[in-house]
């Protein structure tokens, strides 16, 4: 039984990666920021399958290719979770990865409800 | 520094976002930035941008960040060229990966935004500064390449050497070979610089001291360079010295040069003949030599006649074809004693310092003249200029090598004149004095093989016992016409020609014939005194000689005294004092004649074989005065100090005899007792004198 990794010690936002990312890009943060928030639900419907049918190296490419992105805003807890999927999926234990894609789905819809709150 | 705005760098990241989010921020600062979407992409891209800088994502799709840095390494000529890993994986094996792929650097995800552009612009500033560095490589290497400059490094912790490429390249060596052992680069020296390199080296080694040298390397093919050698002892903060820099630069090139400029500047253009210049410089360096042994320097000056005429008929080429045909005639007479020279337009100058008397200086004219005879061929002209000479001989006609060429030049005027084509002594007492020193000098030759030369001898007496010791052996020339000719007229003649060698050898002969007849008919047995002149000993094998005659006579070589002037004795200290000891290890003894003239002191005599010191006459006529005699006494107190015997010359009175005895000077020679006499007198005049005393001899 492979344990989850929910991260919840951590902030779902670092604001000292966040803040200076968006003095350093400026106006073009917004847009980025949304590209991110609009194109990772299709990306995450893509893990969902992946875990679903076992696939171990859409989950490999796709949870690394989040990750760097989500860790680059500053989503840190989000970050964390791909990286354990990331890690499960190289190690190819990816028996709990679809709770582990549940979990990550979960930090998205909160992170989205703090940016819409903020 | 390149400015951000002419910066280039490629983003290559898979992920859209993160791609957007490196180049938006980098974009802002003012960088072009070309973007990749995964490794294929940035090696197609890297060709079309050549970007400053490369940040790399590892894991994309079609091609990872591993291979397409190991692509773009083979591609790219800038070793340096950063090229940025942006990833999570820092476990060690990815780094290891990513290094060996060709990574410089890593920044690691998620991106630490703060430092980020810091982390890039550093990147950019080593590679400025390797840029910078390699170009002054680059630069140095072809500098030095082009100064034919190898450099090397002696470590003096373990001494062993590196050595540059070009050094290698400088020493022919094969480019993968180098010199690790300074013995190495020692060994390429040429043979007669290997020990002053060596010093030098020891030298900077041991005592620290730099040094600047040039000498000459063999290098592996055989090629012989010239280099200059430049080492700088190297020392750490505390002073202690670490290691030797040397710089090696071939400067072959540059003596060449120097080589045409020094021809360009000592000989004619023309006619490649020594110029004006050389040619003076060399009769300079001759008189000041043949000041030293008495020889001569003869200058001829010689102008090809009317040949203004013909430059304005013929032209000037036809005038440069003559002097070159006319230098070419003339380089047949060179040899090791003749100097010929192109002295200026049309008129050549020869020196010689073979002085073998005036039949040779004229014979060397009648050469010269000689080679006029023939026609120059010009173009299709045969063309008959003659030539005219003037002759100078230092130090008859001149005392100095400018004075020597004037008066050369002067004679050459005056045989240019009433049609020239001869040659002309510099003043008439030379021409006088040539013509009858030819006529001399050929008598001379005749007069050595017909035997007209004879040794007189004049006694040298024991004045306390009355007995005759010895003869001193004196040349004369019984002429056929002229009667008795005194050896001042002929010695002088004979040393400048060179026939003092025959004439004495002659004498030598007949005197030790005599002395030996003396001892086998049982009229004494006396020693025989023979002069030497400076001639036998610099251009002769006397010794050989005198040992050759003493087998051929039977003398004792114990009967022989070898009499030198003073002033030989001077001059020539070495080679004369070489030879004194040959003939004092086979028996002789050694005198010196004419002492007290010679302006030698007897401590510089000390340091020759001497037995016996000769007080010459001019002190002994005024011995019983306060003049000179005192010196003659000086002599006499002097040699009997420094254990040398005394002969006194030119004893003509009782009252000299007396004082000589009084002072301690028993040997004498002089009228008193004999004037010079012919062979067949002297055994009469030996059994007269046996009965006699010294004073009765006189009286009677």
């Amino acid at each position: 039984m492979t344990e989850q990794y929910p991260f919840t010690d951590l902030p779902s936002l670092d604001e000292n990666i966040m803040q200076p990312l968006k003095e350093l890009l400026g106006d073009a943060f917004d847009k980025l920021v949304t590209d991110y928030l609009t194109s990772f639900p299709d990306k995450l419907a893509e893990l969902k399958l992946a875990a679903q049918s076992d696939d171990v190296k859409t989950l490999l490419q796709i949870s690394h290719t989040l990750k760097s992105s989500s860790g680059s805003f500053g989503f840190i807890r989000l970050y964390k979770r791909l990286e354990h999927l990331e890690y499960q999926a190289r190690n190819n234990d990816i028996a709990n990865s679809t709770g582990q894609v549940s979990l990550i789905d979960q930090e998205f819809n909160d992170i989205l409800n703090h940016l819409d709150n903020s | 520094m390149i400015p951000n705005d002419q910066t280039n760098i490629l983003v290559v990241d898979d992920d859209h976002v993160t791609r957007h989010m490196v180049s938006q921020i980098l974009k802002n600062s003012g960088y072009n930035i070309f973007e990749a979407v995964n490794g294929a992409d940035a090696v197609k891209l890297y060709d079309e941008v050549s970007p400053h800088i490369i940040l790399m994502d590892v894991m994309m799709p079609v091609m990872d960040g591993y291979d397409a840095c190991s692509k773009i390494r083979e591609k790219s000529t800038f070793l340096e060229l950063p090229i940025i890993m942006l990833t999570g994986l820092d476990d060690v094996e990815s780094v290891r990966s990513a290094l060996n792929a060709g990574a410089t650097d890593f920044i690691s995800k998620p991106i630490n935004w703060v430092l980020f552009e810091q982390r890039v612009q550093y990147a950019l500033n080593a590679r400025a500064m390797h840029e910078e560095l390699t170009n002054k490589q680059v630069m140095l290497t072809q500098a030095q390449k082009i100064a034919k400059l190898g450099s090397w490094e002696l470590s003096l912790d373990n001494n062993t050497m590196s050595c540059s490429e070009e050094l290698v390249s400088l020493l022919r060596l094969d480019p993968k070979d180098s010199l690790t052992r300074l013995d190495a680069l020692v060994d390429f020296s040429h043979p007669r610089d290997k020990e002053t390199v060596r010093t030098h080296i020891v030298d900077a080694m041991i005592n620290g001291i730099g040094y600047k040298i040039e000498h000459r390397l063999i290098c592996k093919d055989k090629t012989e360079l010239y280099v200059v050698q430049h080492a700088e002892l190297i020392s750490d903060r505390d002073g202690n010295p670490i290691k030797i820099i040397g710089t090696i630069q071939d400067i072959t090139e540059l003596k060449s040069t120097k080589a045409i400029i020094h021809h360009q500047n000592y000989y004619d253009v023309l006619t490649d003949l020594p110029n004006r210049r050389l040619f003076t410089e060399k009769v300079t360096q001759n008189v000041i030599h043949s000041a030293n042994d008495n020889s001569s320097v003869i200058i001829y000056m010689l102008t090809l006649d009317n040949i203004r005429n013909l430059s304005e008929s013929l032209g000037y080429k036809a005038t440069e074809s003559i002097l070159i045909a006319f230098s070419i005639r003339l380089k047949e007479l060179e040899s090791d004693a003749i100097v010929i020279s192109r002295f200026n337009d049309s008129t050549f100058a020869i020196m010689s310092s073979d002085f073998d008397g005036f039949a040779h200086v004229t014979e060397l004219a009648e050469l010269v003249l000689e080679l006029t005879n023939e026609p120059f061929h010009i173009d299709t002209h045969d063309i008959f200029i003659s030539v005219s000479i003037g002759i100078s001989i230092y130090p008859i006609d001149n005392n100095s090598a400018e004075t020597t060429i004037l008066g050369a030049e002067n004679a050459m005027l005056n045989a240019s004149k009433d049609g020239g084509g001869r040659y002309l002594f510099y003043s008439e007492h030379s021409n006088k004095q040539a013509q009858e020193r030819l006529e001399i000098e050929n008598d001379m030759r005749r007069g050595i093989e017909l035997g007209e030369f004879i040794p007189y001898f004049q006694a040298q007496v024991d004045a306390t016992s009355g007995e005759i010791t010895g003869f001193e052996a004196l040349a004369r020339w019984e002429h056929p016409t002229k009667g008795l000719i005194p050896p001042f007229k002929f010695i002088g003649i004979a040393e400048q020609t060179g026939l003092i060698i025959p004439l004495s050898r002659s004498i030598f002969k007949q005197a030790f014939m005599h002395t030996k007849k003396w001892s086998d008919d049982g009229i004494g047995f006396f020693k025989i005194g023979i002069n030497l002149s400076i001639k036998q000993f610099l251009d002769h094998d006397v010794f050989a000689e005198i040992r050759e005659l003493i087998t051929e006579s039977g003398i004792s070589p114990e009967q022989i005294d070898i009499e030198i002037t003073e002033s030989i004795a001077v001059k020539n200290t070495g080679q004369v004092i070489a030879v004194l000891h040959q003939f004092k290890e086979m028996g002789m003894s050694i005198s010196i004649d004419d002492f007290g003239t010679g302006y030698s002191s007897l401590s510089h005599i000390q340091n020759f074989p001497i037995d016996k010191i000769k007080i010459d006459r001019s002190f002994v006529v005024d011995i019983e005065g306060t003049g000179k005699g005192v010196i003659a006494k000086t002599i006499i107190a002097m040699s009997a100090s420094l254990g040398m015997n005394v002969i006194a010359e030119g004893v003509e009175t009782d009252a000299q005899l007396a004082m000589l005895i009084a002072h301690g000077c028993n040997n004498v020679q002089g009228y008193f007792f004999s004037k010079p006499i012919p062979a067949d007198e002297t055994t009469d005049f030996i059994l007269e004198f046996h009965n006699k005393t010294p004073l009765q001899t006189k009286n009677n």
